[in-house]
């Protein structure tokens, strides 16, 4: 807590206090930041992650890096639509080369292998932040299928280690919008996961 | 073009407030034109929606928590191969990342 406290000579609040894999929350006082730091601890543990809140829009990047240093890969976009939990419900392809550039720049250094998303916050001032890295294909890495870069084909082969060419190109301005819908499903496929462990 | 065939095991089939990355990874690789996958998926409850979905996901199998273990997740993934035969799998939950990059040159060796 003191090292949560000492963070004040740093940032000014609000800051955002997260979990190691999940979980966010923004707190606007020492008191909120205490709290949050205890909830999140309980559900995810340690370590728990501070940053200074940056104000503005949310864009992120889907990679993919074959661990020499090349980008395979890489679409950014748009958050459209956001949920209460913070995550895309619709989102669109941007065309942004220093989004793109960022992306070749920090797989390069990294010599990233496998898939990624970067989230980044862009303010008012066209400054971009980056404020999480995450180590795997984001849940709407189809929107980058839709655009044209099949980074999921392109992991597979990677994994597999068939030559894969880097992508050149994508659609700009496609939109993805997530859905949720009731599947009907039988009782004897619940059964069969459930008691015997496959289905 | 004869398309390879191979097995690709998929995690994250989840999808709650949260949807998993498992079934749009599956969307991609089932429409690669180079190749033709059996997808497995290896899921963690028993309400996880992808295991129900068998237009994407040929088999599931329950897969015990990354936090129960790392021996018995690999013994749980050894088990599953010795069925499947995977050439690929694919951990789409950050909290099992560590468990499985830890697990590399184990999950390498069952490939041979």
């Amino acid at each position: 807590m003191k090292e949560l406290k000492d963070l004040e000579d740093e940032y000014d609040y609000p800051m955002v206090i997260k979990g190691k894999f999940y979980d966010a929350s923004i707190a606007n006082s020492f008191e909120q930041a205490q709290i949050y730091f205890n909830k999140i601890v309980a559900k995810w543990g340690l370590p728990i992650v501070v940053q200074e809140f940056i104000r503005g829009t949310e864009v992120n990047v889907v990679a993919l890096g074959d661990g020499l240093g090349n980008t395979i890969g890489a679409v950014p976009m748009k958050k459209q639509y956001i949920t209460d939990k913070g995550k895309a419900w619709g989102g669109i392809t941007l065309d942004d080369p220093r989004m793109l550039e960022l992306t070749h720049h920090i797989i390069g250094q990294t010599q990233w292998r496998g898939g990624m998303e970067l989230e980044l916050i862009r303010t008012d001032k066209n400054e971009l932040y980056l404020i999480e890295i995450n180590p795997r294909l984001p849940a709407w890495v189809y929107l980058a299928v839709g655009a044209g870069q099949n980074l999921p084909e392109a992991l597979v082969k990677l994994a597999l280690g068939y030559p894969v060419e880097p992508f050149t190109s994508y659609t700009v301005g496609i939109l993805f919008i997530r859905y949720s819908y009731d599947m009907i499903c039988f009782l004897e496929d619940f059964q069969s996961l459930t008691t015997r462990g496959e289905l | 073009m004869m398309k390879t065939k191979i097995t690709v095991a998929v995690s994250g089939l989840n999808n709650v407030d949260s949807p998993g990355p498992g079934i749009p990874v599956v969307r991609g690789i089932r429409e690669s034109t180079f190749f033709e996958p059996r997808i497995v998926g290896l899921v963690y409850e028993n309400l996880e929606p992808g295991a129900y979905m068998h237009d994407h996901v040929d088999k599931s199998y329950k897969v015990p928590y990354p936090s129960e273990g790392t021996d018995i997740l690999i013994e749980r993934i050894r088990e599953i191969h010795t069925k499947e035969a995977i050439d690929v799998l694919i951990p789409n939950f950050d909290s099992e990342l560590y468990t499985f990059m830890k697990s590399e040159s184990v999950l390498k060796q069952l490939r041979r």
